[in-house]
C-alpha cells in the first residue's frame, strides 16, 4: 500500500475484525481478515494481538479443535468502546480527507 | 526455509524472553502453520517473512513495556516517550459524558515522542531563550521602574512647582510695590512655574489612568482564560 499504517489503525482493525465473531476467532483468521483489507507483507499480528490483550482489549480462551487446542481471542466490553472510538475518529479523519480529495478528482 | 527451520530459529532469537511469554509467541506461529493447513507451508512462510524481523518486533515490544529503551533505525525509543497507542477510551469520560455519543476522546497535546523532541530542542537552544527572556524581564521590570520613577518626579516636581509658583506670586505682589520690575518677574515666574505643576500632575494622572486601564486588561484577559477552560470543560 502507499499509505502507512500506524499502529491505531492496526488496533483498529484487529478489534473489528475479531468483534464480528461474539464467540471469538482465532490469530489465522483475524490475520486473513486483515489482509482482505491491507497487505501485511511485512509484520504479523502477533504483537498486535499481544498489544491488545495487555491493554484488556481483547480476552482469550483455549478451546479444543480438530486435536489440538485452539486460541481464541474475544473483545471486551473495553475493547468495544475502544473500537467505537477509533470508528469515530476514522470517520472524521476519512471523512475529511475524502471531502479534500473530491476537489481534486 | 521449511517450517521447522523457521520455528527454530525464532525459538533462539526469543531466548531472552522469559519462558511464558516465549512460549505463547511459539504457540501462536505453530498454530498459525497449522491453520494454514501442510500444503500452504511455503506461502506462509512467504507471508511472515523473515524470524529475525517477528523476533525483533517482539522483543522490542517486551522491552519496551519493561521500561527499557532500544536502539532502532529511528533512533532511540521507550516506553516513554513512544505510547504505542496514543489514544486510549477513558472510563471515567463516560462517566460525566454529557455527549450525545458517550464516547470522549482524550488527546495529549504532544504525543511522547514530540514532548521529548520539544525538551531536546528547549535544552539545546537554553542559551538563546535564556538571554530573550532576560531581556524580555528586564525589560518590563525597566518599564515598571521608570513609570513608578516617572510618576514619583512628576507628581513630587508637581507639588513643589505648584508650591513655588504660588510663592512667588505672593512674593511677586508685594515686591511690586516697592520695585515693580523684580515684582512683575517674581510674577512671571510664579504663574510659569504653576503652570508647569499642573502640567507634571496633569502627566501623573495620566500615567495613573493608563496603569488602572492596563491592570483591568489584564484581569480581563486572565479572567477570560479561566472562563474558557471552565467552559470548554463544560
Amino acid at each position: 500500500m502507499v499509505f502507512n499504517t500506524g499502529a491505531a489503525l492496526l488496533d483498529a482493525i484487529v478489534l473489528a475484525a475479531v468483534q464480528k465473531e461474539p464467540d471469538g476467532t482465532y490469530g489465522y483468521k483475524i490475520t486473513q481478515e486483515a489482509r482482505g483489507v491491507l497487505e501485511l507483507s511485512e509484520s504479523t499480528l502477533y504483537p498486535v494481538l499481544r498489544r491488545l490483550q495487555k491493554d484488556e482489549c481483547l480476552e482469550t480462551y483455549d478451546m479444543e479443535f480438530g486435536g489440538r487446542n485452539r486460541r481464541y481471542y474475544k473483545i471486551t466490553e473495553k475493547g468495544r468502546k475502544q473500537l467505537m472510538l477509533y470508528c469515530q475518529e476514522w470517520r472524521n479523519y476519512s471523512g475529511k480527507i475524502t471531502r479534500l480529495f473530491e476537489e481534486v478528482m | 526455509m521449511s517450517r521447522k527451520e523457521f520455528m527454530e530459529e525464532l525459538q533462539v532469537l526469543l531466548g531472552e524472553l522469559p519462558k511464558e511469554e516465549r512460549e505463547e509467541a511459539i504457540r501462536y506461529y505453530e498454530s498459525y502453520f497449522e491453520e494454514a493447513g501442510a500444503d500452504q507451508e511455503q506461502v506462509v512462510l512467504e507471508e511472515l517473512g523473515s524470524a529475525g524481523r517477528i523476533a525483533a518486533q517482539i522483543l522490542r515490544d517486551y522491552r519496551m513495556e519493561n521500561g527499557g529503551g532500544v536502539y532502532t533505525e529511528q533512533g532511540y525509543r521507550d516506553a516513554e516517550s513512544e505510547k504505542q497507542t496514543p489514544v486510549r477510551y477513558k472510563e471515567e469520560n463516560q462517566a460525566n459524558g454529557a455527549t450525545g455519543s458517550g464516547v470522549t476522546i482524550t488527546k495529549k497535546g504532544l504525543s511522547g515522542g514530540s514532548l521529548v523532541v520539544a525538551i531536546l530542542i528547549a535544552i539545546l537552544t537554553f542559551p538563546i531563550w535564556i538571554s530573550v527572556l532576560a531581556t524580555a524581564f528586564g525589560l518590563l521590570m525597566g518599564l515598571f521602574g521608570a513609570s513608578i520613577g516617572i510618576t514619583v518626579g512628576f507628581g513630587v516636581g508637581g507639588i513643589g512647582c505648584i508650591i513655588g509658583g504660588v510663592a512667588a506670586f505672593a512674593v511677586g505682589v508685594f515686591k511690586t510695590l516697592t520695585v515693580p520690575v523684580v515684582g512683575a518677574g517674581l510674577i512671571a515666574m510664579g504663574l510659569l512655574a504653576f503652570g508647569a505643576g499642573c502640567l507634571m500632575i496633569a502627566v501623573v494622572g495620566g500615567i495613573i489612568k493608563l496603569a488602572i486601564w492596563v491592570m483591568k486588561g489584564l484581569i480581563n484577559l486572565l479572567g477570560r482564560i479561566f472562563h474558557g477552560k471552565k467552559e470548554a470543560r463544560a
